[in-house]
């Protein structure tokens, strides 16, 4: 390897490094110094100590960790059956059913947990539906929030999250080769055992790199637990402690030990990860045709997949029922409807500028995400770059810090005075909201980059150099068509995501003309009266412009590409 | 390959919805003067006051915008000022003496306790931040709560805006007292002013009492102790809202001002009253203890609890007074609310004009609009009267008493009078103002940190019908007494040490799960 063909690979490193020092961490340590500063000024250790002496801190690391353990297992036991059902199997409603897989990462986080309530709630649809059929007393009807909170958690989190491990085990399914089952099936494997010993194996990578951040996010997970005023886990005690009256270093020592937490949990994932070499078995040239499941083994497969989508699409369907009832008491459906709360809500003066703003917002941080994550992924698996598994691993801290530190720690550093004082969000929140969007949503463009990386067969890219093709040809007309599914999944994703943040965007949109539209659903949600309402037809209009959205770059990429999640 | 243009079609439609239904901008910005305006306040009242002002300045030939900032609520609010003077003052200092602020300095410049006097770096820093037009770029703070506003003030970060001086007949006889009931209603030396009053009530969904069997709605706070209530009653988190502890502090306001009575009032300061006083603290607390052992959970949003008892999720809860009375608008007859006789002061919601505002002259016209005629119609008519909010009826009371005038009541959206309801609540500042902070503190210790466990030892002391030791046991409150929270925890808060803090929190919040494990040890074992 020549001087320049080293120089590439260390400034490319060099570049992501810098961008992801100077708007992650450098925020980061600025928003957690004062859990390291004493009363005098001096570096201490006491308040990340005294975390473990806090009771209540250790409950709620305890709850957080079988949350998470609890969350990742039933979101595993529903994304690879359903993947595996949507990817090998032709059955009735096929099509139309795998529409909906992404529909929970489509509602607001905070009107979903609207919805919810109308549903679990002591007078919600579901008390109501079991008293109609006799199977609960109308008299003292079962508050499923309360008295079932734990499970309550768990079931929605991996409700929430299955489509990631969905989608990505759905991209690494389609990219197999099916030429090795084949080979494994002449061999006499068959059924459980192929997929056991050959199918699962070979998406090793993807399935991994999924489960990981399903793992992370729920340990995570705010608006769940939220939701469910399950205040007895770590990242809801983040969050009050945030809002603390008086001001409370203990909450960044708890943020402190949550990072180190994740980064372990996830360099023990990378350890595993490194064991997996998958790259033999994928990207094959041969295309594989589902099977046919006719008959009883057709509709059990659709009864299969309604089952998980309807269940987990339960948010949806009820801020929908939410935003268009004129009442919504004791009974299954509304007793009435309306289109009124649309016609308010979308009407207001805050909506049309809101709109504008976060398509604008969320364009750019989605373009950043793919060009960062991709350039990092790269430096990971393809470089020997010095300090390049550091930096991956610091690009997954962004799952575990929340929105609300990092928020802080962008303010903090675009004061008046400090060297990004030109970004005052202040004046103009754009460059801060769109890299605190990117930042956040960067983990899962990356592990989708390098899960496809990784499942490229090298050998394709060193025929092309051999050939006489440079680094950056072979890179731009080898590697990135064969990548670019995973990565327009992740941009999805982050694209979907970011549209729906809420915690930069309360802080650092200050002024109206800036706000993206959760904070302009925000701002109707805290109106008195039918403030929950109109945050629920706004809801419902973001719900849809999103699953339009994505519905549309799906074909858009598949008419170039290659479905992100087909192949 | 299918062009996907049903997919952009549908995508155009989605878009061009909101246009067509957005409203017509009647006034239009270009020109304008700007002012700039922090406020926790919610969309409804921002709009009315924004068009009020416009008209209220366009009359005196002036057009203005409000440049309104919302980084939160009243908690954010708190910390983006205290962190943005900070960042302001250090940049001054630096130029000013060409050396970086120290942390003594950072401390005690915007410190109220700092002496003016001496040499120290502490000392200089206060004096120049005083007489020093260090700003943040904003020109008003609106809305909050007058114990906010007094710290602010007392930081030096809102400044005197002269409306004392330019308008007296609003301070003198027949405008706004300077205390209601014991609450400031303005700031003396004029760094504040309330804009509308406000206080603290129940609210209750008629339907889920009625299915758990209660029929009178709740009257006073010990409603909310009724055991048929337990895990239905929505409670915020008075260590993360503001007006929650408050609310809190009337209870304890309330069964101090009854321990003082039943002792024959004695005389200020005596240890008789000292006594009475402590008395009706614990009794205060252990009434508290019983209602969060009803607590369905305990919220770091004030706003939730009305929602959530006109949803069904909650039967009762502990609420700010115009949450309460809009939302029952809103729902009609399921949802009521009522202020407890005698259980409530009315406090006022101020407004400031900040240090080194970049318009002090529009920032000031600001404040004259909210506490002129116009202005206050705003807060308090029906939506649509002459004078009234033109989309939003705000359903706050006006802190003008000459609004109350019999005239004005049938444009008033509601007819409860704050003057004539703080007649049956004295607020006694002196007995639990300056242990502001340590209440939320002993809540949270007591009820929030211990949550579990006190719902435990609620539900068995109700199986087993309160027996007499387990009763004993859970209404001990020796722990948090009212000489242990004045001579112990709010010194400990007061002093600035963090880990002192920490380490009496996790000292009590053992000691409070240990007492309720015991009760309900005891109460099992029908003792």
């Amino acid at each position: 390897m020549n001087t320049r063909q080293r120089l590439g690979p260390s400034l490319l490193f060099a570049l992501c490094a810098l961008i992801f020092g100077v708007f992650f961490l450098w925020p980061l340590l600025e928003s957690l110094r004062g859990a390291f500063v004493d009363k005098q000024g001096n570096f201490t250790f006491a308040y990340v100590r005294a975390v473990f002496e806090n009771p209540v801190y250790l409950l709620g690391f305890r709850n957080s960790l079988l949350v998470a353990i609890g969350s990742t297992i039933l979101a595993a036991a529903l994304g690879i059956p359903l993947a595996l059902v949507f990817q090998r199997l032709e059955f009735p409603g096929r099509r139309w059913l795998e529409v909906l897989v992404p529909l929970p990462l489509f509602v607001p986080p905070f009107v979903g947990a609207l919805g919810v309530q109308r549903l679990l709630g002591p007078t919600g649809a579901f008390n109501a539906a079991l008293a109609a059929v006799g199977l609960s007393d109308p008299a003292s009807p079962m508050d499923w929030l309360r008295e079932g909170r734990f499970w309550a958690v768990v079931a929605l989190t991996a409700l929430h999250l299955y489509p990631v491990l969905y989608f990505n085990l759905s991209a690494a399914l389609a990219s197999q080769n099916p030429e090795l089952e084949r080979a494994a099936e002449t061999l006499g494997c068959h059924g459980l055992r192929k997929l056991w010993r050959v199918t699962l194996p070979l998406s090793a990578p993807s399935l991994f790199a999924s489960l990981t951040i399903i793992f992370i996010w729920s340990l995570t997970e705010l608006g769940v637990p939220l939701l469910c005023d399950y205040g007895r886990v770590t990242s809801v005690q983040i969050f009050t402690g945030l809002k603390d009256i008086g001001q409370n270093p203990f909450v960044y020592g708890l943020v402190t030990v949550a990072l180190v937490a994740t980064v372990g949990l996830y360099g023990a994932s990378r350890l595993l990860l490194r064991k997996l070499d998958a790259s033999a078995g994928t990207k094959g040239s041969a295309r594989r045709e589902r099977r046919q499941a006719r008959g009883l083994s057709g509709w059990a497969a659709t009864g299969f997949a309604l089952l998980v989508l309807s269940a987990a699409a339960l948010p949806n369907v009820s801020v929908l029922l939410l935003a268009s009832s004129s009442d919504w008491y004791e009974s299954v459906l509304p007793t009435g409807f309306t289109l009124e709360h649309y016609r308010s809500a979308l009407g207001h003066s805050m909506v049309v500028p809101s709109i504008a703003q976060s398509l604008r917002y969320v364009s750019l941080s989605t373009a950043l995400d793919l060009v960062l994550g991709f350039a990092i992924a790269w430096v990971v698996v393809r470089t020997n770059a010095r300090g390049r598994k550091l930096l991956d691993a610091l690009a997954m801290l962004p799952l575990s810090v929340p929105g609300l530190v990092l928020a802080f720690g962008y303010l903090a550093i675009s004061r008046e005075g400090r060297p990004l004082e030109a970004l005052d969000p202040a004046r103009d929140p754009t460059v801060l909201l769109v890299v605190a969007y990117a930042m956040r949503r960067l983990p899962f463009v990356l592990r989708s980059a390098e899960a496809g990386l990784l499942q490229i067969n090298k050998n394709v890219e060193e025929a092309a150099v051999s050939l006489g093709a440079p680094p950056p040809r072979v890179l731009w007309r080898v590697t990135l068509p064969l990548v670019l599914p995973h990565l327009l999944a992740g941009g999805l994703f982050a694209f979907a995501l970011s549209m729906l943040e809420v915690s930069d965007s309360l802080i650092l949109a200050q002024q109206q003309a800036h706000y993206p539209i959760t904070k302009a659903i925000y701002e109707l949600s805290q109106l008195v009266g039918e403030g929950r309402l109109l945050a629920a037809a706004l809801g419902v209009w973001a719900m849809v412009l999103l699953a339009t959205t994505v519905w549309v770059a799906r074909r858009l990429v598949r008419s170039n590409a290659g479905d992100p999640f087909e192949a | 390959m299918k062009r996907p243009l049903p997919g952009f079609i549908a995508l155009a439609a989605l878009l061009i919805v909101p246009f067509a239904l957005r409203p017509p901008d009647a006034l239009s910005d270009v020109g304008a003067e700007t002012v700039v305006v922090l406020t926790p306040h919610n969309e409804a009242i921002r709009y009315e006051m924004t068009r009020g002002f416009r008209r209220f300045m366009a009359e005196r030939g002036r057009k203005v915008r409000i440049d309104w900032r919302s980084p939160g609520g009243t908690t954010e609010i708190s910390r983006y000022l205290a962190s943005e003077y900070r960042s302001a003052f250090e940049q001054h200092w630096l130029k000013r003496t060409g050396r970086p602020l120290s942390e003594s300095g950072a401390r005690g410049f915007t410190d109220p306790k700092q002496s003016l006097d001496g040499e120290t770096e502490a000392a200089l820093a206060r004096r120049d931040f005083l007489a020093s037009s260090v700003g943040v770029r904003i020109d008003v703070l609106f809305g909050g709560g007058s114990y906010d506003f007094s710290q602010h003030a007392g930081a030096g970060r809102l400044v005197d805006a002269g409306l004392r001086a330019s308008r007296p007949e609003l301070f003198g006889p027949g405008g706004i007292p300077q205390t209601v009931g014991g609450e400031p209603y303005w700031d003396k030396q004029g760094r504040w002013v309330g804009a509308t009053v406000s206080g603290f009530g129940i609210c209750y969904n008629r339907r889920a009492l009625a299915r758990l069997g209660i029929t009178r709605p709740p009257e006073q706070w010990a409603t909310l102790a009724d055991p048929r209530l337990s895990g239905h009653v929505a409670l915020a988190d008075p260590s993360k809202a503001g007006s929650a502890n408050k609310a809190f502090e009337m209870i304890l306001q309330q069964a101090m001002g009854e321990a003082v009575r039943s002792h024959g009032s004695p005389p200020a300061a005596s240890q008789a009253e000292s006594a009475a006083l402590s008395e009706g603290f614990e009794a205060g607390l252990r009434l508290i203890r019983k209602i969060a052992g009803n607590a369905r959970y305990f919220t770091d949003q004030a706003s939730k609890v009305t929602l959530d008892v006109q949803t069904g999720a909650a039967a009762a809860g502990m609420c700010i007074d115009f949450y309460g009375r809009f939302q029952s608008e809103a729902v009609g007859d399921r949802l009521g609310f009522v202020m407890p006789r005698g259980g409530s002061s009315m406090g006022a919601d101020p407004i400031g004009l900040l240090r080194g505002a970049p318009r002090p002259d529009l920032g000031r016209a600001l404040i004259e609009f909210v506490l002129s005629p116009a202005g206050q119609g705003l807060w308090s008519y029906r939506r649509g009267v002459p004078g009234g909010p033109e989309r939003y009826a705000l359903r706050r009371l006006p802190i003008l008493p000459a609004l109350y005038a019999p005239e004005y009541a049938k444009l008033r959206s509601d007819p409860d009078n704050p003057y004539r309801s703080a007649e049956s609540f004295t607020y006694h500042a002196a007995w639990t103002a300056p242990l502001f902070r340590a209440l939320s503190f002993v809540i949270r210790v007591m009820c929030v940190d211990a949550e579990t466990e006190l719902h435990e030892a609620t539900r068995a002391l109700e199986r087993h019908g309160w027996p007499p030791r387990a009763r004993a046991r859970f209404e001990d409150v020796s722990l948090v007494s009212y000489t242990v929270v004045k001579d112990e925890i709010a010194p400990a808060l007061s002093s600035g040490d963090p880990l002192r803090e920490v380490a009496l929190q996790n000292r009590l919040v053992r000691a409070l799960k240990a007492q309720y494990e015991s009760v309900t040890e005891l109460a099992e074992q029908g003792q």
